[in-house]
């Protein structure tokens, strides 16, 4: 493979590692090479595909958000931008060691880990987490051996966010519905046997209290086979606007119909049931009175068994794993201040956090141009006082660096991309993910190949 | 279906919605912005932004709203693009509390 090109170094008095080419690690490195100070920026990726949540998140029915990566291509394209996939801070490369080579590294890695179902029985075959299986659908090579199994009739999705929507929409569409989109051949394979016939979405809160948006409930209303109904939120007044008023005008009671989804309220996951495989969800179950769940202290609440053949719990993000990163108490986010990143004794010098690792994982693809423009504003105003890296660049990233040969720079992975989308071409897809690093990688070593021959 | 500014930003202009926006699709004049409906990818997250609710859905839009649909696309195209917040004009705080936000 070939390496990155090197930097032009002389008009760039600064280098920054961004690890994560999320759309954190984007906006961070184009709010960094567009500052008058200097600054070359290297983009690090585990993967060597970039864009982070919008290639593996979106989900592929989903196709307009994803046309902010022509941004991030024009990103790319800035003087002084490196893109190094392939590379994994913490097993490739150690944060300390990225350090000694940087003036500063921005953290963007995002939060990966699905926050554990702390209940009993969460270990039973059939409960999935639902980062897992938004991966699973988008390709994820982490995910590509999920053995998800569709063949029951009920799916009980846990949360009552956009990612649980996403989840409740993708296993309620008819896969003729997908076909022609982005999602992953083995997804669409899955789908297209599954028996899954009811859909129920439960929420610890009321409706008053889901954090969906708008825009992703409305479409429940629109989706193309079934019926979508909705426990009452018990008002008082009916709600007029937003995702209250949304839930409120679903009909009440489940109809019969080929394809069933329903949003329960107040439900609060007990226990999963069953023996090898998931049988059921036990559930406390809160009064909703005006669109807000009211535990009862006294905890003489009801408890509700509801049979599941699958469940999968979208009930949070942890931060990702970073070996001597310290994070806040449950664990969602580093522990920082504007994206300076603290540990017991105070600020840790030239070591910066943006996107879900710095505020947790929330808000839309924009949030993170703010928060990554907040992080570099804090960076570039410790610049001068950052000591100069004790080793050069090249020393980790050059051609004959373990980091030089086995990296994916920007045009290599642009070869898996046009690949991609020939692949999917013949099937009326806008793209056929690669799913194993190993196909991507021959794939970027044959265009080099191209070049030489 | 795209994303449209309201007549509440008229005289405000306080551009956190700029701040948000992942593809840079403002456009501004004097007086407010626009959304140039082409780039807008639907996100939303200029509509929790903005301090004085200027910014919905097009599916939001009250009938006596809808005509800035074709205002935003109209302006948005004449006009230069925005890609940093600027300064709220002067009497933006007045006019902000005259609107109860």
């Amino acid at each position: 493979m070939s390496t990155a090109p090197a930097h032009k170094a002389s008009s760039r008095r600064y280098r920054v590692a961004v690890v994560g080419a999320g759309p954190a690690g984007f906006y961070a490195a184009e709010a960094l090479l567009q500052a008058p100070e200097g600054v070359a920026v290297d983009l690090f990726d585990r993967l060597p595909t970039p864009y982070g949540l919008v290639r593996y998140g979106v989900a592929p029915d989903h196709p307009k958000l994803k046309q902010v990566i022509t941004v991030f291509r024009a990103i790319a394209g800035m003087p002084g931008f490196r893109f190094l996939g392939n590379v994994t801070v913490g097993q490739d490369v150690t944060l300390d060691e990225l350090r000694r080579h940087y003036h500063a590294v921005i953290l963007a890695c995002g939060a990966q880990r699905d926050r554990p179902l702390d209940v009993p029985g969460a270990d039973l075959s059939g409960v999935h987490g639902g980062m897992a299986f938004v991966g699973w659908y988008n390709g994820h090579p982490d995910q590509r051996d999920l053995a998800l199994d569709l063949s029951g009739r009920t799916a009980v999705v846990l949360g009552l966010g956009n990612v649980a929507l996403d989840v409740a929409r993708i296993l309620s569409k008819p896969a003729e519905a997908l076909a022609n989109t982005d999602i992953t051949a083995h997804a669409l394979d899955a789908l297209a046997r599954s028996n899954l016939d009811r859909i129920i979405v439960a929420g610890r809160g009321g409706p008053a209290q889901a954090r969906c948006s708008e825009k992703e409930l409305r479409e429940f209303a629109a989706l193309p086979a079934g019926v979508t109904s909705a426990d009452s939120g018990n008002y008082q007044n009916a709600p007029e606007s937003g995702v209250p008023a949304l839930f409120a005008r679903l009909p009440t009671g489940e109809r019969q119909s080929s394809r069933r989804r329903h949003f329960t309220f107040g439900m609060r996951p007990a226990a999963i049931l069953g023996d090898e495989r998931v049988r059921a969800v036990r559930f406390i179950r809160s009064k909703v009175r005006d669109g807000v769940a009211q535990p009862d202290p006294a905890g003489e609440e009801e408890t509700v068994d509801v049979a599941a053949d699958l469940v999968v719990a979208c009930i949070g993000s942890l931060a990702t794993h970073v070996a001597g990163l310290p994070l806040v108490a449950d664990a969602s986010a580093a522990r920082h201040e504007l994206g300076r990143v603290l540990d017991e004794r105070g600020g840790v010098p030239g070591l910066y956090v943006s996107g879900w690792i710095k505020r947790g994982a929330n808000g839309t693809i924009g949030t993170n141009r703010a928060d990554s423009v907040e992080t570099v504003a804090c960076l570039l105003a410790d610049l001068r006082s950052l000591p100069e890296p004790p080793r050069p660049v090249e020393a980790i990233t050059g051609a004959n660096t373990p980091i030089g040969r086995a990296s994916v720079s920007f045009s290599q992975w642009e070869a898996i991309d046009s690949r991609e989308v020939i692949l999917g071409s013949t099937q009326l897809k806008p793209r056929e993910k690669f799913t194993c690093i190993q196909s991507m990688l021959a794939v970027s070593r044959e265009n080099a190949n191209q070049y030489t021959n | 279906m795209a994303y449209v500014v309201t007549d509440n930003c008229v005289d405000c202009r306080f551009t956190r919605c700029v701040a948000v926006c992942p593809v840079q699709c403002f456009h501004f004049d004097e007086a407010m912005v626009y959304i140039d409906p082409d780039t807008c990818i639907d996100c939303a997250g200029c509509v929790d932004a903005c301090p004085v609710g200027a910014i919905d859905d097009e599916f939001n839009l009250a009938d006596d709203k809808r005509h800035w649909i074709e205002i935003n696309r109209e302006r948005a195209a004449a006009l230069p693009r925005l890609t940093s917040s600027l300064e709220p004009l002067p009497g933006a705080e007045a006019r902000k509390a005259a609107l109860g936000r």
